[in-house]
């Protein structure tokens, strides 16, 4: 017999409740996972939001709730476009609308000319032309899901487009929105002379870094985001989400240890005699300890993978929601993973404490006379 | 020159409840090598007591205890002595329900350098030893009294002991199956040149021991001699 699976055989001496806590802690773990996974994901996509058209980076309104209400007026193009280091500037408005199921359809506005510069990778049709306000390109997954085809016409927030490509990049974001002239989306979106954003693109060798640095001090209003790590600048929503997220780790946590103790406590108040009978035999009183603690971890270990798993299966199913789709890739990091274990032994830690302190202090006769 | 005895008791006390109760009073009691001694005595009059600080589970308020020449109050390590210098059956088998009788008594050799493979061997060698080579894989709850109490003796063994200490080893048993544990410990005895000390208050098991102690209210007030140590028989 191997000191594992004598702990196996404590733990699982009371199976409902060995059941029972490990529910409580893969709850809470399927939830770390589950947001941990989206959260992950919809970085990502705001990830390829910031390297569409191969720019080096793009620049926002400092402190704007949400990317999608960021403003600059479309003087800011030139201000940046003057600043060392620039090649080229490319400006953009997002418009979020509905297109068939999709209520979080992607529509980029862009110079014709930009696009041409930088164009998305087209698998039928051609780009957008210049002077052809009412053209539109669209992704692989959104023709798709709209069942249209270049040559065909679409109506998208009341304005009747006409399809003239279709591209596929492999960002969700991309390949679930389209991309139409400035102009045009400037008026669909109410918002004549602004911009959302300014893709910028540096001169070859240049460090992006110092442009990034150099226009954020010339251009009050400017935020520049290089890196994911920048969006909050922009985007408060990024904050909150994240603060969720430490927020139901906290918990989950808490909640957790809670249970591990309660199971912990009961488990060693019910074999108190046998912990007087292991120090009879000659067990140290840190061979309890240890073996106290093993069987938290372990109990935590398979709450871990259990609720790993239906974490996991959570995001699949909520990734079967088209609107959900559209908007994000779920990303699976080690992670979320090594996250989800740290907590685990967070909670088995926790859990275990005091119970093993009780079984340490006690003598073998304090224990053996244990009724 | 005579051999040191296996135990050595010198007035120990052991008070209790902030000097209210007094369970042992300035007890002395040597136990030879391979001795067979019972304590015996009515409920209340320290007997145990003195069996569990024998067996280093409690300490003396006052006295000092030597088992094979060392003071248990000098040792460093008194898992150790309890692991590898002792052994000890209690009234209750004690034995853990979720274990077979041969994890059982594999539980004490856990930290003394065996492998989970020699540790299975030598409980099936131990479980022979007390006649139950075919119960090996069976859980306490499907025992019989008798056999829990075999498997509690086997588990004494585990590590070699020299010297079984054994507390009411048959007040739960029937007559026969009391009487089959005694012969057990009184072979084990011979054969492993173990010391026994038994703690009873039953006149039939006190009867297989080599020397009665007789105890009343905490200090031993008789002692009679019923046959030679193996020692002394030897030395005439």
């Amino acid at each position: 017999m191997s000191f594992l699976s004598l702990v196996a055989k404590n733990l699982f001496r009371q199976p409902v409740r060995a059941f029972l806590a490990c529910l409580g802690i893969a709850v809470g773990i399927t939830t770390v996972v589950a947001l941990g996974v989206i959260v992950e994901g919809f970085k990502n996509s705001s990830g390829a939001i910031m390297t569409m058209g191969e720019a080096d980076f793009f620049v926002a309104q400092n402190g704007a709730s949400d990317l999608s209400f960021s403003t600059l007026p479309e003087s800011t193009e030139s201000e940046i476009a003057a600043q060392p280091g620039v090649e080229r500037t490319a400006p953009a408005i997002f418009h979020i609308t509905r297109a068939g199921a999709n209520p979080f359809f992607f529509l980029l506005g862009l110079k014709p000319s930009d696009i041409s510069m930088s164009p998305p990778p087209l698998v039928a049709g051609r780009l957008i032309a210049e002077g052809a306000p009412d053209e539109v390109l669209l992704g692989d997954e959104a023709a798709a899901q709209l069942g249209v085809a270049p040559g065909d016409p679409l109506k998208l927030a009341d304005h009747s487009f006409q399809v003239v490509g279709v591209y596929h990049t492999g960002e969700k974001f991309e390949d679930n929105g389209g991309k139409a002239s400035l102009t045009t989306v400037q008026e669909i979106a109410a918002k004549p002379g602004s911009l959302s954003v300014v893709y910028v693109y540096v001169v070859p060798g240049t460090d992006v870094g110092k442009v990034a640095d150099a226009i954020e001090k010339a251009v009050p209003l400017a935020a520049s985001i290089v890196d994911i790590d920048d969006y909050d600048k922009v985007d408060q929503g990024f904050r909150i989400i994240e603060a969720l997220n430490a927020a139901i780790i906290v918990i989950a946590v808490g909640v957790g240890a809670i249970g591990v103790m309660n199971t912990m406590v009961m488990s060693v108040y019910e074999r108190t005699r046998e912990i007087g009978v292991l120090r009879a035999v000659g067990w140290s009183g840190f061979r309890v300890l240890r073996m106290i603690v093993t069987e938290s971890l372990l109990l935590c270990l398979v709450a871990a993978i259990a609720g790993t798993a239906l974490g996991v299966a959570a995001v699949e199913g909520v990734m079967r929601i088209p609107a959900v789709k559209s908007l994000l890739e779920p990303e699976y990091s080690t992670d979320i993973f090594v996250r989800a274990l740290g907590v685990a032994v967070v909670v088995a830690l926790v859990g275990a404490a005091y119970p093993a302190y009780r079984a340490i202090r006690l003598t073998p006769m304090e224990a053996l006379r244990y009724e | 020159m005579s051999e040191a005895p296996a135990v050595s008791v010198r007035g120990v006390s052991r008070v209790f409840e902030d000097g209210r109760l007094r369970a042992l009073d300035g007890v002395d009691l040597d136990v030879a090598t391979g001795e067979f001694v019972a304590i015996m005595g009515p409920s209340g009059c320290g007997k145990s007591t003195l069996l569990h600080l024998i067996a280093a589970l409690d300490r003396p308020t006052e006295g000092s205890i030597m088992v094979g020449g060392h003071d248990l109050a000098g040792r460093a390590n008194l898992n150790h002595y309890r692991a590898r210098d002792v052994g000890i059956v209690f009234q209750l088998d004690n034995l853990l329900p979720t274990l077979s009788a041969s994890e059982n008594v594999q539980v004490p050799m856990f930290g003394h350098q065996r492998s989970g493979r020699a540790r299975h061997r030598r409980a099936e060698e131990l479980l022979g030893v007390v006649g139950l080579a075919g119960r090996a894989h069976t859980r306490p709850p499907q025992l019989s009294g008798g056999e829990r109490q075999r498997v509690a003796i086997a588990r004494a063994l585990a590590n070699s002991p020299a010297l079984l200490l054994a507390d009411e080893p048959t007040g739960r048993l029937d007559s026969e199956s009391g009487m089959r544990i005694l012969e057990l410990l009184k072979r084990l005895r011979e054969e492993r040149r173990l010391t026994v000390v038994v703690v009873t208050h039953d006149p039939r098991v006190a009867a297989q021991a080599d020397r009665i102690i007789e105890m009343l209210d905490g200090r031993i007030v008789g002692e009679r001699i019923q046959a030679q140590t193996p020692a002394a028989a030897a030395s005439s």
